[in-house]
């Protein structure tokens, strides 16, 4: 059954993130902490709910980032993350 | 010492405006009286309270020019059996109130002037965040190249038809593609069928112009024209992606 | 609350039922689902469920040995964290209990079990929680084998806890000494998750 159409990438942990760090984190550059690959959290496969989100590594699939939402606390799990790159912009 | 916030508040949108865009689309305007501005290509959270307490929340793009005003603008496509468009489209009044986080997202944003050719690859819905792109070039009067294939199934489910074909008519360089994968009207003198890489190597802007390139829709659209753009010679740094999808919270 | 003027959401049964929905639940007859990965596809001849505590494996069983298992059947109501709530679904499959007896064992060897599966998984649950008619490992709902998308060939069932305990694709029972968090519960959700006490969210009393 079709559910009305959400953003299904890393994009949709810009809203949770947007004021947890100083920079737009949806830009930083994931390395995946199983298989080494890559590329912008933004690209990262979607799994779970706005609530509870987990996004994977698009190779391998292994979980690279979680998070959770609640009315107490946005908890970010970025075990699955061997490296987080922000670039500096111009 | 005050408690740091985390996550971005939630404010107050009324709406100000419903414009039927095709039989099944209708853009919204609210107005947004703590709004921080925004950059073409990001997002709004909407979160909609049943009187038992219900919750449901979804992202939208914006479809308005960047800016610092007030007044901003989605397009809601209602999906058969969606929760939250059918509402939004069919039941939502001037006047009402809905809560509203934003702006989100800054992957897939893009600012003028240029310097780069600008190409956008939209596929249904997945016009409105890029669309919010054309309108920004239109008011900065940028005149760098700029190219929009947009997929639609049918004629009479294009967005903002007539004002793309103004901002194609206007002088500033921005050629528009549509093609339809489901059946032409008599008379079509626009592409037809899925945006291959025949297409894309026939009229698309070629890679050695390294053009930034956007690429929004379903999911299934935007990998097979990621790949395609590949394959043509595209960097990968230079292609950035928004994929829509259905949410697959029930089965 | 900012209520919404005109907003229903998905269609949601009514208050008749009010003592069997948990608090702050919705009740739907769609099947609520929650994924952490993408659907798993195990094929039946490379299927095998394991039961182990330490380093020792206490029993496995293909899908053949396991299809020989007592059967038992239930319907009951689930309770999903996101807030739907399903009546009446019907499951069958193995009992814990039958499970524990299969394996030789009067008793579990120990007062918490992980259950481990395919696509990397883990939920953790005493085994207070799975004895005595409480769990199952169900390889059919609603009267057909349960399909991948919903855990299938088997998944845990353990309709009395929020339904990410039951966990989807298991394929072995760890049993352990001390109560460790699974993937959900390490990220912030209720190490335990009682409906009926709205234990969503570590800290939720």
């Amino acid at each position: 059954m079709n559910d009305d159409a959400m953003v299904l990438d890393g994009n949709a942990a810009a809203g949770a993130l947007e004021s947890l760090f100083a920079f737009d984190v949806t830009m930083a550059v994931v390395r995946c902490g199983d298989c080494g690959a890559s590329g912008p959290l933004a690209e990262l496969r979607f799994f779970g709910s706005p609530q509870a989100m987990v996004l994977r590594c698009r190779h391998c699939d292994a979980v690279n980032i979680r998070l959770l939402e609640t009315d107490r606390a946005i908890n970010l799990d970025l075990a699955g993350t061997a490296r987080l790159e922000i670039r500096r912009t111009a | 010492m005050p408690e740091p916030q985390a996550g971005l508040p939630w404010l107050i949108a009324t709406v100000i405006e419903l414009r039927p865009e095709t039989a099944t689309a209708k853009t919204i305007a609210f107005d947004v009286p703590d709004w921080r501005g925004h950059l073409a290509g990001q997002h709004v959270d909407l979160r909609l309270t049943a009187e038992d307490g219900y919750v449901a929340q979804r992202s939208f793009s914006l479809a308005s020019a960047a800016g610092n005003g007030t007044t901003i603008e989605t397009t809601v496509q209602r999906v058969e059996e969606g929760e939250v468009s059918p509402f939004l489209v069919d039941e939502l009044r001037i006047g009402d109130e809905l809560e509203l986080r934003g702006p989100i997202g800054g992957y897939f944003t893009w600012s003028p002037p240029g310097p780069r050719p600008l190409m956008l690859i939209a596929g249904g819905s997945g016009i409105v965040p890029l669309m919010s792109m054309l309108r920004t070039r239109r008011n900065a009067r940028d005149a760098g190249t700029a190219l929009l294939f947009y997929s639609s199934r049918s004629f009479d489910q294009i967005l903002y038809r007539a004002e793309l074909d103004q901002l194609a008519a206007a002088p500033g360089a921005l050629t528009v593609i549509h093609t339809l994968t489901r059946g032409t009207p008599p008379g079509w003198a626009g592409e037809q069928g899925r945006i291959d890489r025949a297409m894309l190597a026939r009229r698309g802007i070629a890679a050695s112009e390294k053009p930034d390139i956007f690429v929004c829709g379903p999911t299934p659209f935007v990998e097979s024209v990621a790949d395609h753009l590949l394959s043509l010679g595209h960097a990968e740094a230079s292609i950035r992606t928004e994929r829509f999808g259905p949410t697959g919270e029930t089965a | 609350m900012v209520v919404t003027r005109g907003f229903r959401g998905r269609p949601r049964q009514d208050q008749a039922t009010r003592s069997r929905v948990p608090p702050g639940q919705y009740v739907t007859s769609d099947f609520p689902v929650l994924t952490a990965g993408p659907t798993q596809h195990t094929p039946l001849e490379n299927w095998t469920l394991s039961m182990q505590f330490g380093g020792r494996m206490l029993a496995t069983w293909s899908w053949r040995e396991f299809e020989m298992l007592p059967q038992s059947e239930i319907t009951t109501d689930i309770h999903c964290v996101t807030k739907w709530s399903k009546f009446d679904t019907r499951w069958r499959g193995v009992s814990f209990d039958d499970l524990l007896r299969a394996a030789g064992l009067d008793v579990a060897p120990a007062a918490f079990v992980m259950a481990h599966c395919d696509g990397g998984y883990t939920t953790n649950l005493p085994v207070a929680d799975l004895i005595a008619g409480k769990a199952m490992v169900a390889t059919h709902f609603d009267g057909l084998p349960l399909p991948a998308s919903h855990g299938g060939p088997a998944r845990l069932l353990v309709p009395h806890l929020y339904f990410w305990k039951s966990a989807k694709w298991i394929r072995r029972i760890a049993f352990h000494e001390q109560d460790r968090p699974g993937f959900w519960e390490s990220l912030g959700y209720h190490i335990y998750g009682d409906p009926w006490r709205e234990q969503r969210y570590g800290g939720d009393p």
